[in-house]
């Protein structure tokens, strides 16, 4: 947070705002502006300057409190409680919604420069309300931070320093991965895995290695951490259905038409440790599917939409099936080994529990 | 699929009891359990399964000579104490039938095939559509090292989804409920989920218009309708208890509502 009114950029909000505030009120006057040296003792802390407005027979004050990085919300604190006269208010060039419900609801004011507003008052009773911008127009560093692993993107990501342990950076990230939609490595691709890596960073994921290259600390920590907010279900707004067919049914019948989807949770982990000749943990009941085409999934494997005891879910993944585009690619109609255990972990009881089981043997087998 | 060693024995008698009625191929048609996963491999997480080998076989086909007991018994086949019913030399169980359809009405088992002994085969209910929907198939072993292929006709998914039912109700009908299988329910709906029941339905309308077998077709698919629709089918229940867990049986009941349905 940058708040103080030497700093430039502080004045030109502070006339915006006035002249913003004379637009609404045509007949009322902007007296004067009061700067912090030159505040008459015993003004509220936190205020950056008091903006005098006469309306009508009223006299009020603005208690103006200026936020230059909006991307600070939490810290805005509105400084003073509206008195009879006083109108607490804060400024900045762009506040977010977060930010303009939280000062609404402690019974202050705001103003930003896109046109977002709410004067109020109770005495005399004044109410103006205005929307501007819902996105920061020109958003900061710390606003574009990534702070959650829930979107594909960020599993996808982590899906791949599973597999590879470490990468030299963003860009040869998104090079190796070669995400379809990511095909300009100037694109959004960079900046989703740089969002990534940034915050696997900040959150103490990778060795220190001093700028170098990105290596993974702990694989396990990291699938964990995933999860915190990584779900197959709504992650990939996967769909839930029932075939008549029975799940062996549908799953046999898509093979044999060599329909494009990959098995994932707890069939696709027993296909996997049965092809490493191991003992799956637990058989499966139910059956995750990702789909190159979910529609064309649902045709040929008769499946009927049943959210609540549908035992097949089925996640439309495009992007999946792209194998000049997709690392890994997936193996035999099979999404890769790491998936299926992240994705067997982002569910509860059984499930969680055969995704620790592959989680284990995967780290085992990549040391 | 997994394959269980009793199914490779099965088959392995299939092949030889194929080898030894050589002279009979022609007359001969698979049904039983082997067909149905000829046709239908998948359609539950248990594992097919089984330990006989069942041929039906069309007497207008059949030629006098050889006789087929000779031919079974000169290669170390024993029969049984029913009529049709065979050990094979590993100790599978091969079964040789008659649609009863298509014999002379008689209350006795055993069924009368010119030039053969009166033991060789005997009447089985429900196989009648076998002789007139099939088409041939190359059965090959289960075994690895076992390179023999044989082709044989092979009862097609609508003689079989009959054949199966009229088995159910037979049994379940009966006093002695020893016989009721649950397997057998599996089988069913392994069929109806793995061949397209509404397809099964359509070819089933068909033989209905043009063999004599309408009537057969009409009852056992009406009490096959009726009899799942019911909240205490027991068809169901053998067919949840033939998937052994791995599908929650409100799934089984209206899998198999729904794909009954189909059939017409």
């Amino acid at each position: 947070m940058t708040r103080n009114t030497a700093l430039f950029g502080t004045s030109a909000l502070l006339d915006d705002f006035m002249a913003a505030i004379h637009t609404f009120v045509p007949r009322s006057q902007i007296r004067c502006v009061v700067h912090p040296a030159t505040f008459p003792s015993g003004a509220g802390t936190g205020v950056d300057a008091i903006v005098c407005w006469t309306l009508g027979p009223f006299n009020l004050q603005f208690d103006v409190e200026i936020k230059l990085d909006a991307a600070a919300p939490r810290a805005l604190t509105p400084s003073s409680k509206g008195s009879k006269e006083i109108i607490p208010v804060v400024i900045a060039r762009y506040l977010s919604p977060v930010d303009r419900r939280r000062i609404m609801s402690e019974g202050s004011s705001y103003w930003d420069s896109t046109g977002n507003v709410l004067i109020q008052h109770a005495e005399p009773l004044i109410r103006i309300e205005r929307e501007g911008a819902q996105r920061s127009p020109e958003p900061t560093e710390r606003e574009d931070r990534l702070e959650s692993l829930k979107g594909r993107g960020a599993a996808r990501v982590v899906e791949y320093l599973l597999t590879s342990g470490s990468t030299t950076g963003p860009r040869d990230l998104v090079r190796s991965m070669h995400f379809p939609d990511f095909d300009d490595p100037d694109s959004v691709g960079v900046a989703t895995a740089s969002r990534v890596l940034t915050l696997l960073r900040e959150e103490n994921f990778c060795e220190p290695t001093g700028g170098g290259a990105i290596v993974v600390k702990d694989r396990t920590a990291l699938a964990r951490r995933l999860i915190e907010d990584y779900s197959f279900v709504r992650s990939n707004r996967a769909k839930r259905y029932f075939s008549p067919m029975g799940r062996e049914g549908a799953l046999t019948t898509l093979r044999s038409k060599g329909i494009s989807a990959a098995v994932t949770g707890l069939q696709g982990a027993a296909e996997y440790l049965v092809g490493k000749d191991m003992r799956p943990t637990l058989p499966p009941n139910d059956l995750w599917l990702y789909a190159a085409d979910a529609r064309q999934v649902e045709q040929v494997a008769q499946l009927e939409f049943a959210p609540r005891d549908g035992d097949i879910y089925v996640a439309d993944a495009p992007w999946m099936f792209d194998t000049h585009n997709y690392y890994p690619a997936p193996v035999g109609h099979r999404a890769y080994p790491w998936r299926i255990a992240f994705d067997l972990m982002s569910r509860d009881g059984r499930h969680a529990q055969a995704g620790e089981d592959l989680l284990a043997e995967l780290v085992r087998t990549a040391r | 699929m997994d394959i269980s060693s009793d199914y490779v024995a099965a088959r392995r008698a299939l092949l030889d009891t194929l080898e030894i009625l050589a002279p009979h191929r022609d007359a001969l048609i698979l049904v039983g359990a082997q067909a149905v996963y000829l046709h239908a491999p998948g359609g539950l997480a248990t594992p097919a399964y089984t330990t006989d080998a069942d041929l039906a076989i069309s007497p207008d086909l059949l030629a006098t000579e050889p006789e087929i007991t000779a031919l079974l018994v000169a290669r170390g086949y024993h029969p049984t104490s029913n009529p049709g019913g065979w050990t094979a030399p590993g100790g599978v169980h091969v079964d040789l039938m008659i649609p009863d359809g298509v014999l002379t009405t008689s209350s006795r088992r055993r069924a009368p095939l010119d030039g053969h002994d009166s033991k060789t085969a005997r009447r089985a209910a429900g196989l009648e559509l076998a002789l007139v929907d099939h088409s041939p198939h190359t059965i090959s072993s289960l075994d690895g090292a076992d390179t023999r292929r044989i082709t044989l006709n092979v009862a097609g998914p609508a003689a079989l989804v009959i054949a199966k039912a009229v088995k159910l109700r037979e049994r379940l009908d009966a006093k002695d409920k020893s016989r009721v299988i649950a397997k057998d329910a599996g089988d069913l709906l392994r069929l109806l989920r793995m061949c397209d029941a509404a397809a099964i339905g359509v070819r089933l309308a068909d033989l209905a218009r043009t063999t004599p077998h309408s009537e057969l077709i009409g009852s056992t698919v009406a009490w096959l309708a009726g009899e799942v629709q019911g909240r205490n089918s027991q068809v169901v229940r053998l067919a949840v208890a033939a998937a052994a867990g791995t599908e929650r049986s409100s799934a089984i009941a209206r899998s198999m509502r729904d794909l009954v349905r189909r059939l017409g």
